[in-house]
């Protein structure tokens, strides 16, 4: 509860009266002190009845279009307040938008409003910054007369709703490619427009209104977009590869990579074979969606796990197939007659054959193996244990899938970089 | 307000005629008018008016504490009334509780030749007031909001 000016000198006079009577023993002095803080008192009581009145009548109703959004996105939000303000008080409402989402156009405080029933509209837009399943903070009254003020904090879920839902954005840039001047394009999404119609598909926003089926779309009652045979480019896996949820990482990685992902997936559907999406996080396989064309599945797998913890750590894994190609090379060398090269041919020998795969290498062999596959995109945060990394980009060379990997800027030191090269990706770029 | 405040000081300053204190009486009173009126055009302010009447009625208590306190509460009304805080009834039965106890007080006081006896009583009972405000606002609060965050 806040005084006002007018009470700060009320105060001040009580307070000096008091002193006075004290000092000089004045009895009349400590009668003015004893009225005026006792009216300041009676003032609070009866400011805060009515507060209490005014409070327990508030409803509010918020409406925030779309209530699904991407990152960096506006939301129209329409809040409609109902307040009875008692006789002698008057009252400001503040919304309060959620953290990371700051009121762009509008205002999301009413005027001050005297008192009886009121419905206070409140229009304004709010630019969504951070990413998830965001909620309003909640929404203030301010409740003041000539002598108070009061901020009442409304914090229950009723004055908290709606939830809108974030998306994190992030670049995915397809035309890169290999070749000097990037001329040998790698991913190929784009479809070579044939003459006849392979297929149909429902309608998505983005699509040629051109390709739109007007026939099929009027029969069924919903937009109809036809698929033309012809030429169709290579068929990429995108893999992303969420952050360990015991390893810190900063929010932001991992939104650039959800987003790229998200923002690859959503070219991609509209492809001819759709996207084929595989979600991990270290060696654990997460979810794995072959030539999938709903994009509503494909963002609810990219979004279901925000950081999980890794059952499954691949430090120091060591592939059968390269455990052999050291020992042959160890077996080779002039080195070998010493007795440390001799033992260490003995342990591989030994330990070779009993070298099982981990089900992650089985599970890279059969989604890169797939017939079709052409092209391995990863997405990563680039944070934590790179095993599982390397054993994509081996599976990937075995196969002869070209792959490329994307990490974001913060994370993509010219070392990593560098290793990351070596361990069979041809391209490694910033996202 | 600046209409209470001219017939206090004016009262007040007839309520001494033959006192000591008349002369000091007429002064206060000129004062607080001519402060009152230069309020009253420069920047116009009830509660400053409100107390520019204290000093006038700090010499009414020579001649009769209950004529003090009559014209505190002709004051304390007039302020109410001219700042729009007495409208309801359930105002004026607040106001009439409040003036009441402080009548009261000033029977009280008016017996009393020395502060520190009163002043003793009093300091608790600000405490006991100042926790009765803490708790109404803490429970305004709560009710509000369901819980503070």
């Amino acid at each position: 509860m806040e005084a006002t000016r007018s009470t700060w000198g009320f105060i001040f006079a009580a307070l000096g009266t008091l002193l006075s009577a004290w000092f000089l023993d004045s009895v009349p002095a400590l009668f003015f002190s004893v009225f005026i803080a006792g009216f300041l008192v009676f003032r609070a009581i009866l400011f805060l009845r009515r507060a209490g009145t005014a409070a327990s009548f508030i409803t509010v109703e918020r409406v925030a279009k779309p209530e699904w959004t991407r990152q960096g996105g506006v939301v129209t939000v329409s809040t409609s307040v109902r307040i009875t303000v008692p006789e002698g008080l008057s009252a400001r409402f503040c919304d309060l938008p959620p953290p990371g989402a700051p009121v762009v156009h509008g205002q999301a405080c009413s005027p001050e409003t005297g008192a009886g029933d009121h419905v206070l509209n409140l229009r304004y837009g709010v630019s969504c910054l951070s990413s998830g399943n965001i909620r309003w903070r909640g929404a203030d009254l301010l409740v003041s007369d000539r002598f108070f003020s009061f901020l009442l904090p409304f914090r229950g879920d009723n004055f908290r709703s709606p939830i809108i839902r974030v998306d994190p954005v992030g670049k995915y840039q397809k035309r890169e490619g290999l070749g000097f001047f990037g001329e040998r394009d790698l991913e190929k999404l784009t479809v070579l427009k044939g003459t006849g119609v392979r297929s149909f598909r429902d309608y998505m926003p983005g699509d040629d209104p051109r390709s739109v089926d007007w026939k099929l779309s009027a029969k069924h009652g919903k937009l109809f977009v036809r698929e033309y045979a012809g030429l169709s480019g290579t068929h990429p896996l995108l893999v992303v590869d969420l952050p360990d949820g015991a390893v810190p990482c900063p929010p932001a990685l991992r939104d650039t990579v959800v987003g790229a992902a998200l923002d690859a997936a959503r070219e991609m559907v509209t492809g001819p074979h759709g996207c084929s999406l595989m979600v991990i996080s270290g060696a654990n396989l997460l979810s794995f969606l072959p030539d999938e064309r709903s994009l509503h599945k494909i963002e609810r797998s990219l979004l279901e796990y925000h950081s999980p913890q890794r059952a499954v750590q691949c430090f120091r894994t060591l592939d059968p197939t390269a455990a052999e190609a050291l020992r042959i090379r160890l077996s080779g060398s002039a080195g070998v007659h010493r007795s440390l090269e001799r033992r260490l041919l003995l342990v591989y020998s030994r330990f070779i054959p009993e070298i099982r795969p981990l089900p992650f290498d089985i599970q890279c062999a059969k989604a890169i193996g797939r017939r079709g596959e052409t092209a391995l995109h990863v997405l990563t945060t680039g944070t934590g244990d790179m095993s599982h990394l390397a054993t994509l980009g081996l599976q990937a060379r075995r196969l002869g899938v070209e792959a490329s990997l994307g990490l974001p800027d913060a994370t993509a030191t010219p070392s990593l970089v560098r290793r990351l090269r070596g361990i069979g990706y041809s391209i490694v770029r910033v996202v | 307000m600046l209409a209470a405040l001219l017939a206090c000081a004016a009262g007040s300053a007839v309520a001494l005629v033959g006192n000591a204190a008349f002369p000091l009486a007429v002064s206060a009173a000129a004062i607080s008018l001519g402060a009152g009126l230069l309020v009253f055009w420069v920047f116009h302010s009830d509660p400053a008016l409100f107390l520019l009447a204290q000093p006038c009625l700090f010499l009414t208590w020579e001649t009769s504490p209950l004529l003090t306190f009559f014209f505190e509460a002709v004051l304390a009304s007039a302020l109410l009334f001219s700042m729009g805080l007495l409208h309801s009834k359930t105002d004026v039965a607040y106001s009439a509780v409040f003036l009441v106890v402080m009548g009261c007080m000033a029977l009280l006081l008016s017996g009393q030749s020395h502060v520190f006896f009163p002043l003793a009583i009093f300091v608790p009972a600000a405490g006991l007031a100042c926790l009765v405000v803490l708790g109404l606002a803490y429970r305004t609060m709560v009710r509000a909001g369901g819980g503070t965050q």
